[in-house]
């Protein structure tokens, strides 16, 4: 295409990532759901009545309200109460920060480490590639949630194992796609001219490689947050995620499910709700950024 | 080798002219974000039978676009506009898709630039060939378009047809790929091929062959030849007519030797200096001054305005319109060349 | 004059074969080792003379890039030696090699990859002459770089904004500019207007000649259009499958092309004269493999004055006039005086 024209695109495609996010219901949508989900999650425990972890605010005879749309159900525990006793709402809120806090820092943690070996292994190659590349084959060589289900029975549960967990096994996409990208922009005239210069290597990896490959990294960080959330929930709802102190969304499903089938189906279900919305949300916004940053589906 | 004998009297058979494709006044214009993009504005032009046309220009200039829109292949958010192209006395531009479909391979087929992934893949170069003739020539057994397929790939001189017809794209190099594809385009025996830079990929000994090849099975097949390339030198060598395009406007059109030896238009003649030539030794190029302008900030009057040594003020403010100024030589320009040796 | 580039018996392959496993293969029963190599760059010498234009011309693959690239350690020269500005830099540590890469730059083809998206073009040229140190101050270089950028024809207004929004030409002019930074005395362009509108070619040539006079280095430039390299060059070296197969003063090659592989480029190239009907010399024949080159002259499988020697022996250097020799047989027993390359 044209010179002047090839320049112009680019011009283009700038400012046009605003112009279609507000012409793409999806992103729109991921977003609000996103913002109220953050939202509540920060400011929920001041807007909420009850404090679910502490025990000792707990009613018995509160135990399995309905929701309030349900006879029997009322103000004061709009989403119902689990067999404690419990507000569904509160529980629900305080839930989703903890499988967001797990999401968000495990995503973070991974990224960075996921980022750090795929430059190495992509920028220098060789033998270091080969070993980090054969240790990220290793890792998905077995499906991660088996390692993760049997790492986590082993250590125990907790929110800081789960985190260090995902980090190690959620770092293997982030090195094979970081160092894919590496190695075609490595091959670039730019980084070429760099080392003509004489510049080091760690110089060019931080000034010519990575910000070359930075969209790359946001697109895919922000469809793993969505995944982590998901895994958290499954090891929970099996009993080795967090610890039942710290009830994440995933464990409120597994909580109820023993009481579902005898009719107090919102004690798993509104949660179960909140962590298909919450995913959703993040997942086609997600979609939204991989189609508008991701240059070869252009 | 091409015998030099044959080469001539084949070139002597040259178009009857009658005239092929007609297009008047075709505008394609993008609607992007940024603005409109008036890739291809207001051209006309035609191309008689048999005759090799070549559309010169450098990016920007319309001439790729001019040729999808011919061919009704400019998608959205691209619009077509013409008051007519008529191919072979048909309003192309007017029939619908089901037609045009017909039209394409059938009687107009066009080769691209890059050998590499005009092709597919992953089906044997006969299946390709096949898919052509299975389209356009619906009538022919499966053993007599074995053999048309055989005898293609002779006709572009590639040595063991049937051993080539059951191998893949990658087997095969670049010059070999673009002759592969030069047999596709002619397959279904079109009146008229369209090639977009159909050489620029390849290295120069390999694009020699090609250009050759296909220079001379087009005056052999009585074809006409419609060849878009940014190289003066290329068109200069086969062409019968050329037209210079320059952001999105024909400059000049006209026979070969009256653009190549008679250039009127300031662009055509500044295009022909500053070409550095085999045979000629000079200190320093003569240059067009600036850059090719941007499409969304074209100049209001001539488009070659702002890089123009000969520009006044009339030029900044009106665009010129085609005058024929010599037989079949159009120029759109307000102060033609005529004496450029001096002024240059 | 002063010699500031001298390449000797210059080697360069890649290895086909990264991964351990696929060097082993079994064959008939037993292991055996394949080392799959693709020779780029087979024996190549040259030199480069202070102020002088060499033009390395041939064909994609024809190891050209590969030469440069060699040259400027972007990769390790496997054999031969490489000594500039009188010294042996072949084999030296990247941090010893810093002061050549000073007097050392590169222009590139590319004008859309030679750039980094998401740098400022006044960061583009001050990263180089900082970390040189050719100036002092983040300030100096600043000035300096923008009289840079004015040089090449950039306005220093247009310093902070980022390489997309410059046109091709402009592109070509920043790379230029950057080379131009650290006031190097050879620059290797690499094919430096071949991507470039045939209106901007001519500007840009103009501009590195104007600048080479100006400043008063050296150019290695590859190219493959050959009417650029008559306008541009000193000596050429015409290059075919990694060997140059006839080097010598622009004027004697262009005028008595030795090598038929010379005389088969030539013929090819479309001439903007009509000179009877457009008829270059037909070739056949398929290029070699240079994975598995012939042992004789690697030109002969296309070659229509081939011998029966071209097959099995490798030409050695014949001198036709001073500074003009070919890699041929034809020259061999005509009764020219056989000079073996010193």
């Amino acid at each position: 295409m044209s010179e002047g024209s090839i320049g112009m695109k680019k011009k283009i495609t700038e400012s046009e990532f605003l112009y279609n996010y507000t012409h793409s219901p999806g992103a729109i949508i991921g977003t609000g759901i996103l913002i109220l989900v953050i939202f509540l999650a920060v400011f929920g425990p001041f807007i909420v009545s009850q404090n679910p972890h502490d025990t000792g605010s707990l009613e018995l005879s509160n135990a399995y309200k309905p929701p309030f749309w349900q006879d029997g159900g009322g103000k004061e525990f709009l989403l119902g109460t689990d067999a404690q006793g419990r507000d569904m709402l509160s529980a629900i809120i305080y839930g989703s920060r903890v499988s967001l806090i797990i999401g968000i820092l495990g995503t973070i943690f991974s990224s960075l480490l996921g980022t750090t070996l795929g430059l190495v292994a992509g920028y220098f190659g060789g033998r270091i590639d080969a070993m980090i590349m054969r240790g990220a084959d290793v890792l998905l060589s077995f499906p991660s949630m088996l390692v993760a289900l049997f790492v986590m029975a082993i250590l125990g549960s907790g929110i800081g194992k789960l985190i260090a967990v995902f980090t190690i096994l959620g770092s293997v996409s982030f090195i094979r796609t970081v160092r894919a990208e590496v190695l075609s922009v490595k091959k670039q005239e730019y980084v070429e001219a760099a080392r003509v210069i004489g510049i080091p290597s760690y110089k060019i990896i931080a000034r010519h490689v990575l910000p070359n490959v930075m969209t790359t990294i946001i697109v895919l960080a922000s469809m793993r947050v969505g995944n982590l959330i998901l895994s958290e929930a499954t090891l929970s709802f099996l009993g080795v995620g967090v610890p039942v102190t710290q009830p994440s969304l995933g464990l409120l499903v597994k909580n109820g499910f023993d009481v579902l089938l005898s009719g107090y189906w919102w004690i798993t279900i509104l949660p179960g709700l909140y962590i298909m919305i919450l995913v959703f949300g993040i997942n086609i916004f997600g979609d939204f950024l991989r189609d508008e940053l991701n240059p070869r589906l252009k | 080798m091409m015998n030099h004998n044959e080469v001539k009297h084949v070139s002597s058979k040259v178009s009857d002219g009658s005239v092929l494709l007609d297009v008047k006044n075709l505008k394609t214009y993008f609607h992007t974000f940024r603005g409109l993009i008036k890739a291809v504005d207001g051209i006309s032009f035609n191309v008689k039978k048999g005759e090799v046309i070549g559309i010169v220009g450098e990016s920007g200039s319309g001439k790729s676009v001019t040729s999808f829109s011919i061919m009704g292949l400019v998608e959205s958010p691209g619009v077509v506009n013409a008051d007519h192209i008529l191919f072979d006395r048909e309003d192309i531009h007017k029939v619908d898709e089901k037609r045009m479909m017909k039209v394409r391979g059938k009687e107009i087929s066009m080769v691209f630039q890059d050998p590499m992934t005009s092709l597919n893949p992953l089906y044997t170069i006969k299946q390709q060939m096949e898919e052509m003739l299975i389209l356009h020539a619906p009538q022919l057994s499966s053993h007599d378009r074995h053999e048309r397929c055989v005898r293609l790939l002779q006709q572009v001189r590639i040595h063991n047809p049937e051993e080539a017809l059951k191998m893949y794209p990658h087997q095969f190099s670049g010059g070999m790929r673009q002759r592969v594809i030069v047999a596709i385009a002619m397959a279904a025996d079109p009146k008229l091929i369209i090639a977009d830079e159909p050489t620029t990929a390849l290295d120069v000994t390999i694009q020699a062959q090609v250009l050759h090849l296909m220079y001379d099975l087009v005056r052999k097949k009585d074809m006409a030849l419609m060849l878009i390339t940014h190289d003066l030198a290329v068109v200069s060598q086969l062409a019968d007519r050329i037209v210079v395009m320059y952001s999105g406007k024909i400059m000049e059109q006209g026979s070969r030797d009256d653009i190549i030896e008679r250039p009127l238009h300031p662009y055509t003649v500044g295009l022909l200096e500053c070409i550095p030539r085999m045979n000629r030794d000079k200190e320093r190029l003569y240059q067009i001054p600036g850059n090719v302008p941007n499409m969304l900030e074209l100049p209001k009057g001539c488009k070659f305005s702002t890089r123009c040594r000969y520009c006044q003020e009339i030029c900044i403010e009106v665009d010129p319109d085609p005058r024929e100024l010599r037989p079949e030589q159009m120029v759109s320009c307000h102060f033609p060349l005529w004496d450029r040796e001096e002024r240059l | 004059m002063s010699r500031v580039l001298e390449v000797n018996n210059l080697i360069q392959y890649f290895e086909l074969s990264v991964d351990l496993l696929d060097k082993f293969s079994i064959k008939e029963g037993k292991i055996s080792i394949n080392e799959k190599r693709v020779h780029a760059v087979n024996d190549v010498s040259f030199h480069i003379d202070a102020g002088e234009v060499y033009s390395l011309v041939g064909e994609s693959g024809c190891g050209k890039s590969s030469t440069a690239r060699t040259i400027v350690k972007l990769i390790e020269p496997k054999g031969g030696s490489v000594r500039f500005l009188g010294d042996d830099i072949t084999h030296l540590s990247a941090r010893r090699m810093l002061p050549y890469r000073k007097e050392m730059q590169m222009i590139f083809q590319d004008p859309y990859a030679s750039l980094n998206p998401r740098q400022r073009i006044i960061d583009i040229i001050t990263e180089p002459i900082l970390f040189h140190k050719i100036e002092s101050t983040k300030k100096a270089a600043i000035d300096r770089a923008k009289s840079i950028l004015e040089r090449v024809g950039i306005s220093s207004d247009q310093a902070d904004r980022y390489p997309h929004q410059f046109s091709g030409g402009q592109r070509q002019r920043i790379g230029i500019a950057r080379a131009l930074a650290v006031d190097p005395q050879l620059i290797i362009a690499d094919e430096p207007v071949s991507a470039l509108d045939v209106s901007i070619q001519a500007q840009i040539l103009n501009l590195l000649m104007d600048l080479k006079d100006e400043y008063g280095f050296s150019y290695l430039f590859i190219a493959h259009d050959l009417s650029v390299v008559r306008h541009i060059s000193d000596r050429m070296g015409i290059m075919y499958l990694g060997m140059i197969v006839e080097e010598g003063p622009k004027e004697n090659v262009f005028d008595a092309p030795a090598h038929p592989y010379t005389q088969l480029l030539f013929s090819a190239v479309p001439k903007i004269e009509k000179e009877g009907e457009f008829a270059p010399i037909a070739l056949e024949g398929e290029i070699p493999s240079p994975i598995h080159l012939p042992p004789g002259c690697l030109f002969a499988s296309r070659c229509d004055k081939a011998m029966e020697i071209c097959k099995n022996v490798r030409p050695e250097y014949v001198t036709l006039s001073p500074g003009h020799r070919v890699r041929c047989h034809l020259y061999t027993s005509t009764g020219q005086e056989t000079s073996i390359d010193e």
